[in-house]
């Protein structure tokens, strides 16, 4: 066939009726998508108490919607002129299909919606399942690790070095950037008033213990979690929801020692590597900026910073998080992946979940953290 | 026969380095309900597929309603889209809708319709798929196997497509729920002046409902005919091996 460039599908001739008094005469195609919200609500003005005759004859097209809607308009113009309106001129398939679609279930599909004071309740209920569930998944894992630490031969190491190639490798590019980038930003904002007041070589202290120290660890770990963590949840989420866990314990594998301990010892190797790397970028970035712009060259910080790497030192304050960082990115990305019901918006709803956990569990930690090394003069 | 609805020329379809399809050709009429059979793995869904526009071929042309398929402006495209209706195999659901919202979907998308027609049709594509109006607010994860079928058929008949394909529409269900499903499409065919293009393992969905069948072996169709000559005079030792070995006899778990 020729032609097919333009207008291969024109659009038909839309719904529509001529009325003549006794005859209302259906016109062109009434057919789902032709078929116009305007034109249907607005009944022809029929005389009441006259017999009335749909004449279909002139249909070019019906499908089930058009009966459908032929069906109801009948229905109204019976109500509205209280006498019999006649079907007339349609071919004996199409009065099958008007006979179809006659007898609608008329049960208003409604999902019980649950009032305010119910779902605040279910919310709070949710809260508390969420940490207690959370509780046992951290006891299964920990169980299943010992099991590994016991018999080191069951351990997973094809998974365990794949995962780490994921988690860690993968990832030194941006925690690089990120890292080196609040560098740069704590020189800047710090070298303004220290030169001020002549103390720029403080530009070290301030670099190397904020970097070593806080920095470094609480960029990473957030990375972590907003790169790894949802990964995991919405990787094992996923897996849920298409049974392949079940298949798993249907096998008689355990999911958590195959899906979940595999990616928490490849965390726990990864994460103190990941922010000794962080380290070293960021202080590359404090090192640039308080050279080209507050005369604090590399020199003076291989003089003063060794000071900050001796016990206690602030490289190793930092260092200490990295497992429980690791530890808690992964046990909540895994916990929630294996909580995931229903189908993808589940998905969707527990990667966020995963993240948002994580990233504030990771604060709270740290912010523990400072008060006892505070505490502990370090 | 009616007019060809669909034309498949010189198809060839490859994944990676394996050949799934090599010049098949294959025409489909109006108003006809075609069968494509064969082993696992020949390729049935895949071809289907490609029927429906899913698959691209790397090479070969698809013709639907006598235009070039495969180049066609997105206008066209789209409207030759709604023109088809494709049934998944799992149904394909949208797990976050309940069933009446799955099935409201494309029309709430697609049409301009006042609000009660719409919640009519869609109930009354629901009824017409055998589910009861308490399932309409159920969501996919609620359901058994044969009633997402259900589902899935009252979602894609809800715009009232032309040509349909079905994926193994049968498969997984009961025998008289299986059977009463063929009666249906054979029903609705009719009634809607369909063509069915199914990919089927039913041998009696087969028998039921089919008007012609492809059997797809050697990345071709080897055969195109109604079952009954098919079963009676097979053309190809794979056509004769697969209405032989009906299950429990020799054939379908030979050891290898």
């Amino acid at each position: 066939m020729v032609g097919c460039e333009r207008s291969a599908f024109p659009a038909p001739e839309p719904a529509g009726w001529r009325f003549d008094g006794s005859r209302l005469r259906l016109t062109g195609a009434w057919t789902v998508l032709c078929l116009e919200k305007g034109r249907l609500e607005q009944p022809p003005p029929v005389p009441p108490g006259r017999p009335l005759v749909i004449d279909g004859s002139a249909l070019t097209a019906l499908d089930s919607a058009g009966a459908r809607a032929i069906v109801a308009l009948r229905a109204r113009l019976q109500r509205q002129g209280s006498a019999p309106v006649r079907l007339e001129g349609f071919t004996p398939s199409r009065r099958r299909l008007l006979a179809l679609v006659e007898g609608v279930p008329s049960v208003a599909p409604r999902e019980p919606r649950p009032q305010w004071l119910e779902s605040l309740g279910l919310a709070a209920f949710d809260v508390v399942a969420d940490g207690l569930a959370y509780l046992a998944f951290v006891g299964r894992l920990a169980l299943q690790g010992l099991g590994w630490l016991r018999h080191p031969r069951r351990i997973r190491w094809r998974a365990t070095l794949a995962e780490m190639q994921r988690a860690g490798v993968n990832a030194l590019f941006i925690v690089g950037l990120l890292s080196f980038l609040m560098g740069v930003v704590i020189a800047y904002q710090g070298g303004d008033p220290l030169s001020r007041y002549g103390a720029n070589i403080y530009l070290v202290d301030l670099v190397g213990l904020t970097m070593l120290r806080e920095i470094a660890p609480l960029v990473t770990a957030i990375i972590m979690a907003g790169r790894t963590g949802s990964a995991y949840t919405a990787e094992i989420g996923a897996m849920k929801i298409t049974e392949e866990v079940d298949a798993l314990r249907s096998l008689a594998i355990r999911p958590v020692e195959i899906l979940a301990l595999p990616k928490l010892a490849a965390m726990l190797v990864v994460m103190p590597l990941l922010i000794v790397f962080a380290d070293f970028t960021g202080l590359l970035g404090g090192v640039l900026v308080s050279d080209l712009l507050f005369g604090v060259g590399l020199r003076s910080y291989l003089e003063r910073l060794p000071q900050t790497f001796l016990m206690p030192s602030s490289f190793w304050v930092g260092l200490v998080k990295a497992p429980v960082f690791a530890f808690i990115i992964t046990s909540i990305g895994c916990h929630q992946g294996f909580r995931v019901r229903g189908g993808a918006t589940g998905v969707g709803y527990a990667t966020t979940r995963s993240v948002v956990q994580s990233i504030f569990l990771v604060i709270v930690v740290d912010a523990l953290f400072s008060i006892l090394f505070n505490r502990l003069d370090l | 026969m009616g007019e060809p609805v669909i034309e498949l020329k010189g198809i060839r379809n490859r994944f990676g380095a394996s050949v799934v399809h090599e010049h098949v050709d294959l025409t489909v009429y109006r108003g006809e309900i075609l069968g494509i059979i064969g082993a696992s793995g020949s390729g049935k869904t895949v071809l289907l597929r490609t029927m429906a526009l899913l698959q691209r071929p790397v090479a070969g042309q698809v013709r639907l309603f006598g235009c070039d398929a495969l180049h066609l402006p997105p206008e066209d495209e789209r409207r030759l889209r709604l023109r088809l209706g494709f049934m998944f195999q799992n149904g394909a659901l949208f797990s976050g809708l309940t069933v009446f919202e799955n099935v409201r979907f494309p029309l709430a998308e697609h049409a301009r319709l006042p609000a009660d027609l719409c919640r009519e049709i869609v109930m009354l594509k629901i009824r017409l798929a055998g589910l009861a109006a308490e399932d309409a607010g159920k969501y996919p994860r609620q359901l058994s196997g044969g009633m997402v079928k259900r589902a899935a058929l009252a979602r894609t008949l809800v715009l009232d497509p032309v040509v349909l394909f079905l994926d193994e529409p049968t498969a997984g269900l009961d025998p008289v729920t299986a059977g009463a499903f063929d009666a249906l499409v054979v029903e609705l065919k009719s009634l809607l002046d369909l063509t069915v293009v199914m990919v089927t393992h039913d041998l009696d969905t087969l028998w039921r409902a089919t008007d012609r069948v492809a059997f797809l072996a050697d990345r071709r169709v080897v055969a195109l005919a109604p079952v009954g000559e098919l079963a009676r005079r097979p053309p190809h030792p794979a056509v004769a091996a697969y209405f032989a070995g009906r299950r429990g006899g020799e054939g379908a778990w030979k050891p290898r």
